[in-house]
């Protein structure tokens, strides 16, 4: 071996390390909003996939596993709801069948100006919180469960022994799962939103609770000696 | 020749080796500046609950002294304030394995029942032998908990207890041990918060509200087919009653016992599951949801309105008359108030979810409703809408309305007054006066935007 070989080896490595710093420093981590958006197509596969099939078995299209793999069965199924829902049926999930499925990574709430402007107070702000605990903690909930979390979250504002503002019961250290792993910067559905928006009009599917875990996961044993009112899908609610 | 060939790969060696260095020296440093940050975070709510407790403690000590309404009035705003920002704090504490809900609740009654007592004596009322009492063993339960606080700082100021064992929550099962330590001076803290009295006055931690019976509630028990049958003919179908099923049905323990029935529909290209809760008591739809999609609007709010009151007329709900709205994502949620004899009863409302590509009524909710609504002895008004006028702030501008209605005021008590609405400059505002001797009760600012109209 030349030395003149030996020093061009020398440098690709030390290009190739360079590289490999740079990019372990900036952050090799995909976002999950910018995923959510991705044309999916017959052969792919992802955690896209995987929402995409919950998302169609939850409405009855999709009857395969949900394995995150873009067959010939969740083609089908993709292609029968594009039929239902008046979109070309090309079995191509794209940005229109995305937001048909109710994804929508930027959520307009309320395009139009309003008519009054009242110094921008709304409850917007709010809604999109909730929803966003909701989205975190309940995505593959049913919608009454989703709209139960979110009306848990509200039960504790009412409740003496829980902080007094959304803000201070969503970010109570420990309180929310979601909250404390990141999982509700995932992207919020529409059904997410629409449960927020019900459980803040006051529809309360737990009767008044102020807990809800998952009986399948190890939970503080504490937990238990609560009074159990209800179970909504894989959550058992309690005050 | 020789010597160059393991020169290379010692070369490469060294710098891997020593970016590597640098990698997990930075990643260190970064997480040592974000774990003492957050300590530091922990460590000023764990200060801040100690010194309002200590002051909630001193100041209810001097309530037992004070005599003059005024003096009174000052200290117990202050206790009012100082027990909020403890019990913000006293919640901002990390404690994973332990709830200290005792002393959480303890914190906001001090600072409800003191709220609720300085209205009174405002109005230059004495406090009385019974309210002298509720203070002293307010203050002897703060006193606990004061000395209980005060030892977790003397062991944190000698170095004993590290909050910072709190925040580290990786390897905390291997920990376990050592951490319990906070923890356990913690729990401590909680178990002397048993054995609280039950607080009752006028204020919305009250203990009576936790007890609160349904007033709506007629009717005698039903079974579990009634339900079924009532939960099939009530919720908004789009389609024949035969193309929908129960599919499951649960019961539900809340403040009113209920059962939760599931219906799915039948047909396969129509997707549509809805859960309706019947009460127990009379077979009463508290609340209903219908999961379906929605699609893109195509009725007006008008519409969806009318839509919304010929459902509840056509459910027996005959009495409503609609008050506000929200719209958001595909949906218009419209509130409906009970009348009694031309009274409005703000108490008692219904709401509903409708579509606002169909008009299908998409959700109902009574719960509210059913705990309050009943046949109310509404009092005379001694004041005519004209007399309640003159009342009104002369700011107010284009003053409309006058009509009786029946509003909640404080906890669980109900007033009756005349609403006003006026404007000041580009605000609307709703302002009630007292129908019988014309004190202004409340005073709300409608919010009108595109998602509706709100109260504030």
């Amino acid at each position: 071996m030349s030395g003149r070989a030996a020093a061009m080896f020398l440098s690709f490595l030390l290009i190739l390390l360079i590289a490999f710093f740079a990019v372990f420093f900036s952050g090799v981590f995909p976002d999950p909003a910018r995923a959510q958006s991705r044309t999916l197509y017959w052969g792919l596969s992802g955690g896209d996939v995987y929402r995409l099939q919950q998302q169609l078995s939850a409405w009855g299209y999709y009857t395969g596993p949900a394995d995150g793999v873009y067959g010939n069965q969740t083609q089908e199924a993709v292609i029968l709801f594009q039929r239902y829902n008046g979109l070309v049926p090309d079995g191509v999930v794209g940005p229109n069948t995305w937001a048909a499925l109710g994804f929508s990574p930027t959520y307009a709430y309320v395009p139009a100006e309003p008519e009054t402007v009242s110094r921008g107070i709304s409850n917007r702000g709010d809604i999109y919180l909730l929803a966003r605990v909701i989205e975190g903690e309940a995505a593959d909930e049913p919608f009454i469960g989703k709209v139960a979390v979110g009306a848990v979250i509200l039960n504790r504002l009412r409740s003496a022994a829980f902080p007094h503002t959304l803000a201070g019961v969503i970010f109570q250290p420990h309180a929310f799962e979601s909250v404390s792993n990141g999982q509700y910067n995932r992207p919020v559905t529409e059904e997410s939103l629409r449960a927020a928006m019900m459980a803040m009009s006051g529809w309360d599917p737990t009767g008044g609770a102020l807990f809800f875990w998952n009986p399948a996961k190890p939970v503080n044993p504490w937990i238990w000696t609560k009074n159990i009112l209800t179970q909504i899908g894989e959550h058992v609610f309690a005050r | 020749m020789n010597r160059r060939r393991w020169l290379i790969p010692l070369a490469i060696g060294i710098i891997f080796l020593g970016g590597i260095i640098y990698w997990g020296y930075h990643q260190f440093t970064v997480r040592k500046q974000l774990e003492i940050a957050l300590t530091n975070k922990y460590y000023r709510s764990f200060y801040d609950t100690l010194s309002n407790i200590q002051n909630v403690e001193v100041l209810l000590s001097k309530l037992l002294v004070a005599q003059a309404p005024q003096l009174d009035s000052q200290i117990l705003m202050e206790i009012w304030q100082r027990a909020n920002a403890a019990q913000t704090n006293l919640n901002q504490l990390p404690l994973p394995d332990i709830s200290l809900s005792r002393t959480a609740k303890f914190l906001t009654q001090v600072g409800d029942y003191a709220y609720s007592l300085a209205k009174k004596v405002s109005l230059g009322q004495e406090k009385n032998a019974q309210e002298w009492e509720t203070l002293q063993k307010l203050y002897k339960k703060a006193s606990t908990l004061n000395v209980d606080l005060q030892d977790i700082e003397r062991q944190i100021a000698s170095g004993k207890l590290h909050l910072s064992e709190l925040s580290r929550q990786t390897g905390r099962v291997l920990q376990r041990k050592e951490t319990g330590l906070a923890s356990r001076n913690f729990q401590q803290v909680e178990e002397h918060m048993k054995g609280m009295p039950t607080l009752i006055y006028d204020g919305p931690f009250s203990d009576h509200l936790e007890k609160s019976q349904p007033k709506g509630l007629t009717g005698s028990k039903i079974t579990v087919d009634q339900a079924r049958k009532k939960a099939l003919g009530f919720i908004d179908r789009r389609y024949a009653q035969e193309n929908y099923a129960v599919e499951r049905v649960s019961i539900s323990k809340g403040k009113i016992r209920a059962y939760n029935v599931e219906i799915a529909s039948r047909l396969p290209n129509f997707q549509e599951r809805v859960t309706v809760a019947v009460s127990e008591t009379g077979g009463h739809v508290l609340w209903y949801a219908n999961a379906r999609n929605v699609g893109p609007e195509k009725l007006t709010l008008r519409q969806a309105r009318e839509k919304a009151q010929q459902f509840l007329i056509r459910r027996g709900y005959t009495n409503l008359v609609p008050t506000y709205h929200e719209q958001g994502g595909g949906l218009a949620v419209f509130n409906f108030a009970a009348t009694q004899n031309g009274v409005l009863l703000y108490p008692d409302q219904i709401k509903l979810t409708v579509a606002l590509d169909n008009g299908q009524i998409l959700g109902l909710e009574a719960t509210g409703y059913l705990m309050t609504h009943h046949r109310r002895d509404l009092p005379q008004p001694r004041l005519t809408a004209a007399q309640a006028r003159k009342k009104l702030s002369p700011h107010l501008k284009n003053v409309t309305g006058g009509h009786l209605a029946l509003i909640p005021v404080g906890a669980d008590k109900e007033k009756l007054v005349y609403e006003f609405r006026g404007e000041l400059d580009k605000d609307t505002f709703l302002v009630y006066i007292n129908a019988l001797d014309g004190k202004e009760e409340q005073v709300l600012r409608l919010v009108r935007n595109t998602e509706g109209v709100l109260t504030l």
